[in-house]
């Protein structure tokens, strides 16, 4: 058993993948990565032509959606409603409105614009047999979701190959499972917000099932725009970079779509409610970094100097 | 002497390791690239005796020192096992393995095994002082799975004319190079050092480090080629007693240096980075006679310099159709940690990258 390797950009970040198996790769590597290429040309908001930003182009339509863009609309639909909000998919106005208006890794990746657009109720998805609506005058990003969304669906296809042994990133949110050559157990660092080349803790794959872990925060994705400094975390009941102390929030749970979600909520809520929000969404496991301290829940996620 | 804090241990190959040491002061050591320190530190509270490592990265404003280092023996398995954050006790810098670009005007690096971190040191120093003399890699693992520093070296051949590296792998497939590496089969040859240095033994300086028996070949068929003395920089690792296990004090690492041995006579200090039965190069390795070399880049093949006397080349492009864009290729830099990249075209890893959840 072999462990192999590749690594590409996409989706704005690096994607990594690694399986540890003991047949030919290439094939498999290939299908991840169309499948990949595939998502993001489907749901980049920064390319006019995917189905996303024509959907928000049609923004008051029925507009009928492919079977992989309801998979999506309804698992953001489920964690619109799972937290209340916190999680809006139409924050895509307020994130151009703040600055964060082109693609990180490619400036010329502009998509169409909506900042004149307003942030509507997340009840104002909704979502028919083989087609969707949004209200008027509004606009839906899949950022928040994406890369978890993303996550399971590759999972799902490696089950198909019987692929046991592996773990896949993508820009740090990662999906693993099984061992290293099926003995080793995979070891994840958890960096540190103001210094990713350095970690801060790591969590260990157990032996059982796959795991997800998701790392958002405000320390990447943003800038200055008019004088004022903006993060990609949107707070929806304000259309402004989330006035938060967290600057990153680490979340483990078996699902990627809920880790992804629900790290991006937490950086959100601030390190006084964080852990209330983490009670009431069953989370047992996160870490969050401030300015001058760590705190780590649970059992899986150990500190780096431990 | 300084004190350095551990700060990042990273996976270059299944046996080598990359650590990563931070000045815990203001300052830390400074170095020529190819040169090495010796680093102790505390064990379940006592302290370790010292030993030597190369330096990997090249001289940089935060004092920042980077080893290559083969787990193979107690003290590397417990360097291997130390916390990060746990401090260090860093001396040096020493050794007279360095390049000069006033002497070294064309310049052949041997290495074998993770003796390639010297080596690797000083084409990056080469390259961060913008030198343009010629430096022709010459770098032989047992496999492919087991290449340290590879994707980094390819890169640095990619974006440096004067700087070639040939892979010399001495069995197994060679499916995991990127496409335009130059790779073969087999092991380094006197014909492929005669094609390395175009015959002209007089002019051109060797840098050779790897294990005893691998540098004892090397240096024989330099002197049987006339080599001046003082073209001749080895560096070797010896155990002092017969164990590979390398424990506490049980091995001895050897600097000679032939050009150097006038100013720093012979230099033994401990080490236990090489096992000397690691490598077996043999006189029937050393006389195979494959056919031509051929790299292929793309869907063009060209014909490579590497010498007749060499198996076919054999590089395996990623798994696009597009092959050529590879230069931009992610590394497993041990000086950046990075892995961003622009390339749109899948690469494989050349060693081990660990998962990390970050902010993106």
């Amino acid at each position: 058993m072999s462990v192999l390797q590749q690594t590409k950009t996409a989706l704005g970040t690096d994607a990594v993948l690694t399986l540890s198996l003991d047949k030919a790769a290439d094939a498999i590597f290939s299908e991840l990565w169309q499948y990949i290429d595939n998502f993001e040309q489907s749901f980049s908001r920064f390319l006019a032509d995917s189905e996303l930003s024509r959907f928000n182009l049609r923004a008051g339509d029925t507009v009928p959606v492919s079977n992989e863009f309801k998979q999506l609309l309804l698992a953001t639909n489920e964690m619109s409603e799972e937290t209340q909000g916190l999680f809006n998919p139409f924050i895509l106005p307020a994130l151009q409105r703040v600055g964060y208006e082109q693609s990180w890794v490619d400036p010329n990746r502009i998509g169409p614009d909506f900042s004149k657009r307003k942030i509507v109720s997340w009840k104002s998805l909704t979502i028919g047999t083989s087609d969707a609506h949004i209200p008027d005058n509004s606009a839906i990003d899949s950022g928040g979701i994406g890369k978890g969304f993303l996550l399971e669906r590759l999972a799902e296809l490696l089950a198909t190959h019987a692929v046991k042994n592996y773990w896949i990133s993508l820009g740090g949110d990662i999906i693993a499972r099984g061992k290293m050559d099926g003995q080793e157990l995979w070891e994840i660092d958890i960096a540190q917000a103001l210094d990713p080349r350095k970690p801060a803790a790591s969590v260990y794959v157990p032996e059982t099932g796959s795991i997800a872990i998701a790392t958002s925060g405000v320390t990447k994705r943003k800038g200055i725009k008019d004088g004022k400094n903006w993060h990609h975390i949107i707070d929806p009941t304000t259309g402004e970079s989330a006035q938060t102390d967290i600057m990153s929030a680490t979340v483990c749970l078996p699902s990627a779509v809920r880790a992804d979600v629900f790290a991006s909520c937490i950086v959100a809520c601030g390190s006084t409610a964080y852990r209330t929000f983490a009670d009431e969404h069953g989370i047992e496991d996160v870490m969050i970094q401030t300015h001058d301290r760590v705190e780590i829940v649970g059992n899986l996620i150990r500190g780096a100097h431990v | 002497m300084a004190k350095y804090t551990l700060t990042n241990r990273q996976k270059l190959s299944p046996s080598c390791l990359l650590f990563t040491l931070e000045p815990s002061g203001e300052r830390g050591i400074g170095f020529e690239p190819g040169q090495y320190v010796s680093i102790r530190f505390k064990r379940y509270g006592r302290p370790t005796p010292a030993r030597c490592f190369s330096v990997v990265n090249t001289p940089n404003n935060a004092g920042t020192l980077q080893l290559g280092v083969r787990v193979e023996g107690k003290f590397t398995t417990a360097f291997s096992e130390l916390a990060i954050g746990s401090e260090l006790i860093v001396d040096g810098s020493f050794g007279q393995f360095y390049f000069d670009p006033d002497y070294d005007k064309k310049s052949v690096l041997i290495a074998g095994g993770i003796g390639i971190t010297p080596i690797l040191s000083i084409v990056k120093g080469a390259i961060a002082r913008r030198n343009k003399n010629p430096l022709t890699v010459l770098y032989s693992c047992r496999s492919q799975d087991d290449v340290p520093f590879a994707q980094e070296l390819y890169d640095l051949e990619q974006k440096n004319a004067n700087v070639r590296v040939v892979f010399v792998i001495t069995s197994g497939s060679l499916t995991r190079f990127p496409a335009g590496a130059h790779v073969m089969n087999g092991r380094i040859t006197p014909e492929l050092i005669a094609q390395a240095c175009q015959d002209d033994y007089e002019n051109t300086s060797f840098f050779v480090c790897g294990p005893q028996g691998f540098m004892d070949k090397i240096e024989k068929t330099l002197r049987a080629n006339q080599t001046p003395d003082w073209r001749i920089n080895i560096e070797s690792f010896v155990q002092a007693h017969a164990s590979r296990d390398g424990g506490f004090g049980a091995a001895a690492r050897k600097i000679f240096s032939v050009y150097g041995m006038a100013a720093m006579g012979f230099f033994v200090v401990l080490s236990v980075i090489f096992g000397t039965d690691i490598y077996h190069y043999s006189a029937a390795a050393a006389s195979a006679q494959p056919a031509t070399s051929q790299t292929t880049s793309g869907t063009s093949t060209t014909q490579s310099t590497t010498p007749a006397q060499t198996t076919p080349t054999q590089t395996t492009p990623v798994t696009t159709n597009d092959t050529s864009s590879n230069s931009n290729a992610s590394s497993n830099s041990s000086s950046s940690n990075t892995n961003s990249q622009t390339t749109t075209t899948p690469t494989y890893y050349q060693t081990y990258q660990r998962p990390v959840s970050s902010v993106s």
